[in-house]
């Protein structure tokens, strides 16, 4: 393996059992457990990071591809939604079958701009084609992707 | 480390396992750590409670008497909420029905909840067979199987039968008279258009349940800590808020006569 | 308010912008169109509008809100100590950033789209907030005319945002008083410009009898939080009184609905009004303005002593109504009310949220020319009756 295609992140246990951080370079992060049910909890789930970091992957790509081309785009939001296959797996219920992980994905992208569609649908087209999570999900689950512009 | 008490509890959305967490931080706080075993039905949780898997199950009142079934009534009932005693179902109707007493639902559909829900079907249906009208010969029986397996956990299928009634297609539905109150003060049900036909007796519902072999020295530090619980101590009351209670209580069997009966007389464990 | 025919028509408040106004109000809002330019596309806009009433036949007129980006949050344009913040700011901020995915998910709109006026220091009226509108109304038409105002206790609600507020009031019922003197000089500078009805809206009263255990509503990006129903309701009807307490002149009405937010009734609140009955028969107004042409809306209530404005088209569904279907409505409301008491209008306003409405403009039009038809018919029947 080359080793300039290695990324890697040390991650640690806390004695709050629901909690982990995360080391890399200059950051240090905390994760909570891998699916939150409480939503009073302080943390993010290490679902809704990983949820995050394929949103995160797309409007910081996006927005970079479109000032980088001259494509002026006001604001760009995603909404990414993940449905589990069963989480009550994950909660260890006897008599429950499936599997806790991911096996649909969406993402919605909201862009403001006056842009023409077409020159939008060409940076999008570039963006999925360029980016490394969207193409790592695309072969693990069902991916569906879309964008729109909202003012 | 202190091996913990496995707990069981069926759960009907993943929602609820915070309450257990929260439940379970309590226990190991006060000296007598547990673990929460969830189950996807009563019936795998009675299963685990006999096979000696788990040492606790919160059981419905339908569980719990199939755990006396099978155990030859050896089990014991430790503790339950104030909420679980004393409760009833109603049977509502619209209020221009011409029906005034159950027997004048002889010919008529009623609405119930799922099939093995205690609150919405079993018992009842065990009031209109008391006053002699059989489900099927005398009545039809609509039911509305939501959760099955669950007991009539979280309203299984009570809502369901409401709109049944609402939209003409029954006389009567049945409800647990906690949520005829919850539903006319919120909006769900207009309480000038429908009203309470009749009640049933008053029963009990869920309980901690244990083997008769549970050692007794380990039940009484549980309860200790369960009872140990206090309403008007500002660190307890979100948790009891959410665990639906204002006390706990000791454990009672003398409730659970009109589901007994019910049971019995549908022969729901023969089904 | 001179002398209305029975049965008189009119809107709620919103109607759809064009594609150009919604263009100019991004651009006016990122400072790419000066306000001038932004009002001039807005009265020609509502000049349009105006004509088409007119030639419906509506009774009492309205501008369709068509200045404001949506029914509240233009009022951080004529407040000092009020900043406009999107909902993307307001999640760097807020504490409960959970609480906003439910309205932006309903909406499905993006949180850099929807803005909540946010109370940031001391409140102070720099603009009246509707004076403006007024008069371009009373130069356009000769009709009677409808400005809907905000009610006290949604701005408060809506303002009151803890992270950011508290540094200038310490509760929102702090914050309530400042609410209630700035719609009180401006309900008295509106009566002075000759209005005739004034519309306070008041949506999130369903929302807390129906969502008790919800912290944000769905009709604005409000972070109040969430008070025992009986108490909040008790605390917006004290504000309503405070704000018309010995106004006279034009009606005064309270607008409540169920949401406005999204085609997809299955999403909306149901439920009757009954849990609202005790504060609205304590209101001290004229005219109820309720929906009541869905289902969700359960029975029709009666409010003694007070007219009501009977919805009778669902503004969000792309059906017209049978005028039959909105005769009928109105004569069962003829059971409890008397002529003389109603009002005909949509259950709700056309588009709410200005990026997203509810209906395109032709249906509105079919939608509001029904209701017309309708009340004319009406009023051949209840006028002879009465003559």
């Amino acid at each position: 393996m080359n080793e300039q295609y290695l990324s890697q992140v040390r991650v640690l246990s806390h004695e709050n059992a629901k909690e982990a951080s995360v080391a890399v370079r200059r950051q240090c992060f905390s994760v909570g457990q891998a699916i939150e049910f409480d939503s009073e909890a302080p943390l993010a789930s290490a679902l809704e990071y990983v949820l995050g970091a394929l949103g995160a992957d797309i409007v910081t790509g996006f927005k970079r591809l479109a000032d980088r081309r001259g494509v002026a785009v006001d604001e760009v939001e995603a909404l990414i939604t993940g449905r589990l296959n069963n989480p009550l797996v994950y909660l260890g219920v006897v008599g429950e079958k499936g599997n806790p992980g991911l096996e649909h994905v969406s993402v919605k992208v909201f862009v403001s701009t006056f842009a023409p569609a077409d020159t939008i649908e060409e940076v999008w087209q570039e963006v999925l084609r360029r980016s490394p999570l969207v193409c790592t999900f695309r072969r693990a689950v069902t991916l569906e992707l879309n964008w729109k512009a909202a003012f | 480390m202190k091996k913990p008490i496995l707990v069981g509890a069926v759960l009907y959305d993943p929602k609820v396992s915070v309450i257990w967490d929260i439940i379970a931080e309590y226990f190991a706080h006060n000296g007598c750590p547990i673990d929460t075993i969830f189950y996807t039905n009563y019936e795998l949780q009675v299963q685990a409670l006999l096979a000696g898997s788990i040492g606790i199950a919160w059981n419905s009142p339908l569980a719990w008497l199939d755990a006396q079934r099978q155990s030859k009534g050896t089990c014991r009932a430790i503790a339950m909420r104030d909420t679980d005693r004393d409760r009833q179902s109603h049977f509502i109707v619209r209020q221009d029905s011409e029906i005034e007493s159950i027997s004048e639902l002889r010919g008529k559909t009623v609405a119930v909840g799922a099939k093995d829900s205690p609150q919405a079907t079993l018992i009842p249906i065990g009031m209109l067979q008391a006053h002699g009208l059989e489900p099927g010969r005398d009545f039809q029986v609509r039911r509305f199987d939501i959760l099955v397996g669950k007991h009539g956990d979280h309203i299984g299928g009570e809502l369901e039968a409401f709109r049944c009634l609402a939209s003409g297609e029954a006389a009567a539905s049945t409800m647990l008279d906690l949520n005829w109150q919850r539903w006319t003060q919120d909006g769900t049900i207009d309480p000038s258009r429908y009203r309470i036909l009749a009640s049933t007796d008053r029963f009990d519902h869920c309980v901690f349940t244990v083997r008769s072999d549970f050692p007794k020295d380990l039940e009484q530090q549980w309860l200790g800590v369960l009872f140990s619980m206090q309403y008007d101590n500002p660190k307890h009351r979100e948790m009891m808020d959410m665990e639906g209670l204002k006390q706990w209580m000791p454990g009672r069997t003398t409730g659970f006569g009109p589901l007994s009966e019910a049971v019995a007389k549908q022969r729901f464990f023969e089904q | 308010m001179a002398s209305l025919p029975l049965f008189p028509v009119t809107m709620v408040g919103s109607w759809p912008r064009t594609p150009a106004l919604l263009r100019a109000q991004k651009q006016k809002r990122i400072n790419k169109l000066s306000v001038d330019e932004f009002e001039r596309l807005a009265d020609a806009a509502i000049a349009d509008l105006i004509r088409v009433q007119h030639e419906l036949g509506i009774d009492i007129i309205t501008d369709g809100e068509q200045r404001r980006d949506n029914f509240y949050s233009f009022v951080a344009e004529k407040l000092d100590g009020v900043r406009l913040m999107t909902l993307a700011e307001m999640l760097d901020i807020v504490e409960d950033k959970a609480g906003f995915e439910q309205i932006l998910q309903t909406l499905d709109v993006p949180a850099y789209s929807l803005s909540n006026p946010t109370c940031v220091g001391r409140i102070s009226r720099r603009r009246p907030l509707a004076v403006d509108e007024l008069r371009f109304l009373k130069r356009t038409s000769d009709r009677p005319v409808k400005i809907p105002l905000p009610g006290p206790y949604l701005l408060t609600r809506a303002m009151f945002v803890a992270e950011v507020t508290r540094q200038a009031y310490p509760t929102k019922e702090a914050l309530a008083e400042d609410v209630v003197a700035i719609l009180r000089a401006e309900v008295a500078d509106l009566i002075a410009e000759g209005v005739d009805f004034i519309q306070l809206d008041e949506p999130v009263l369903t929302e807390v009898a129906f969502n008790p255990g919800k912290t944000r509503t769905f009709m604005c990006a409000s972070l109040a939080a969430r008070g025992d129903p009986s108490e909040e309701l008790e605390f917006a009807r004290t504000l309503i009184n405070q704000v018309v307490e010995g106004m006279s002149g034009p009606v005064f009405g309270v607008h409540v609905c169920r949401g406005n937010w999204s085609q997809n009734e299955s999403i909306l609140l149901e439920g009757n009004y009954q849990p609202l009955a005790s504060c609205f028969h304590q209101l001290k107004i004229d005219q109820l303005v309720l929906e009541y042409a869905t289902r969700r809306a359960g029975d029709l209530l009666h409010f003694p002593g007070k007219s009501l404005g009977l919805g009778v088209v669902n503004p969000r569904t792309p059906e017209v109504e049978s005028v039959d279907a909105i005769v009928a409505c109105v004569k069962k409301a003829l059971t409890m009310y008397a002529p003389r008491e109603l009002y005909l209008n949509p259950d709700c306003g056309f588009g709410t949220f200005s990026n997203s409405p509810v209906n395109q403009s032709d249906i509105a039009i079919a939608k509001m020319k029904a209701i017309v038809t309708a009340s004319r018919r009406l009023r051949a029947e209840y006028e002879m009756e009465q003559s």
